[in-house]
């Protein structure tokens, strides 16, 4: 992918969600090995949050997710578990909230039904940038709607032009055809 | 399946046909495949379906007989041509409206991981609700994990669902002449009591 080639800025993080590992895992022949490639060819480790790795791991046996080799991917160090979000920072939390709200607007719910834990990947994004463990964050998933709203919120934040979504579908397709 | 309006004859033997396209995923795969090619021959479902030629003209068949496909015999080469089929069920104040869209969901099920798995844990029933989630989702206005946690699944396997009837919905809504009446997820918040 092109614009991932091209880092926007100096030390750019890369945020993986869940749906980017089923995505992977639902191609005919699975697809990890052409995305650990890719990730070890550019030198990148896909961040995740913890949520997500729970969720892979708490999946039904038989279903994609639960076939996911997460484990072997962080033993093999191109995917790593991202510190779980400080709430007692503002940044991280107003993000969180904001993130929420966006969630149920667009998906025509009320606000008490969107979880903290839906935010996740919003919070780890507020949490490196503010943290200034990365400049420039590529959010890496399969719900759009959710990442637009993660974008949003974290440019509200006072991180204009520091991120960006990214398909997780067309990513996979790109780097497995 | 085009006689008058109003015909009870008629509505009840769509009735059964769609049920046993709904009960039965091999047939469900032949007809919305003949649906999505149009005019087909039996030699060119054989070759798209990979499936035995004695099975193609028997299920081709059984689909003429429920009166969901026709047949062109007027050909020195027979072609087959699949109508679209609707059925809206009411029970109580539940309504749901069965579409060529859920039909190719159930045919694509035996083959598919998730969708076997989610059909083998709760039932057709829970993939015509996930279908209805599948479709504002793949449109972007459906955040995954909303739709998992109302389809009551475990996030990750709803994901996975989604993006199995992602599939579907993208195959489906430009040969699905019914694919509006499918229910929207996004307009039917949950009830209270739910």
């Amino acid at each position: 992918m092109t614009e991932l080639d091209t880092a926007n800025a100096g030390n750019p993080a890369w945020i993986a969600d869940t749906g980017l590992f089923i995505a992977c895992g639902r191609q005919q022949n699975d697809k990890y090995t052409a995305v650990a490639r890719f990730a070890q060819r550019h030198d990148r480790t896909f961040v995740i949050p913890h949520r997500v790795y729970d969720e892979l791991g708490g999946a039904p046996e038989r279903s994609t997710p639960d076939e996911t080799p997460i484990n072997t991917a962080i033993d093999a160090g191109w995917v790593r578990v991202a510190d779980p979000p400080n709430y007692a920072n503002s940044t991280v939390a107003t993000v969180m909230d904001d993130v929420r709200g966006y969630i149920a607007r667009a998906s025509n719910r009320n606000e008490d039904t969107i979880e903290k834990a839906d935010t996740a990947l919003a919070g780890v994004a507020a949490q490196l940038l503010d943290g200034d463990e990365a400049a420039y964050i590529y959010l890496l998933t399969t719900d759009i709607h959710a990442g637009e709203g993660s974008v949003a919120a974290v440019e509200d934040a006072g991180f204009d032009g520091q991120i960006e979504v990214v398909d997780g579908f067309e990513l996979i397709e790109e780097i497995t055809s | 399946m085009s006689t008058a309006k109003g015909d009870p004859e008629r509505a009840v033997d769509g009735f059964i046909a769609v049920a046993d396209l709904l009960d039965e995923p091999r047939l469900a795969r032949l007809y919305t495949h003949v649906l999505r090619s149009d005019d087909v021959t039996i030699d060119e479902i054989v070759a798209d379906l990979g499936i035995p030629r004695t099975t193609a003209y028997s299920d081709a068949a059984s689909l003429v007989e429920l009166g969901v496909l026709t047949r062109d015999e007027t050909q020195k080469t027979h072609t087959y041509t699949a109508l679209s089929v609707v059925l809206t069920t009411i029970l109580d104040e539940d309504e749901y409206t069965i579409t060529p869209t859920l039909i190719d969901a159930i045919g694509r099920a035996p083959r598919d991981p998730d969708l076997s798995l989610l059909v083998e844990k709760h039932g057709i029933g829970k993939l015509a609700a996930a279908l209805t989630y599948a479709i504002p989702y793949t449109e972007g206005t459906m955040s995954e994990r909303v739709a998992a946690r109302e389809l009551d699944l475990q996030s990750a396997f709803g994901i996975a669902v989604l993006h199995a009837l992602r599939e579907v919905v993208l195959d489906m809504q430009e040969h699905d002449r019914y694919f509006d009446r499918i229910r929207n997820a996004r307009d039917n918040p949950p009830r209270e009591d739910g």
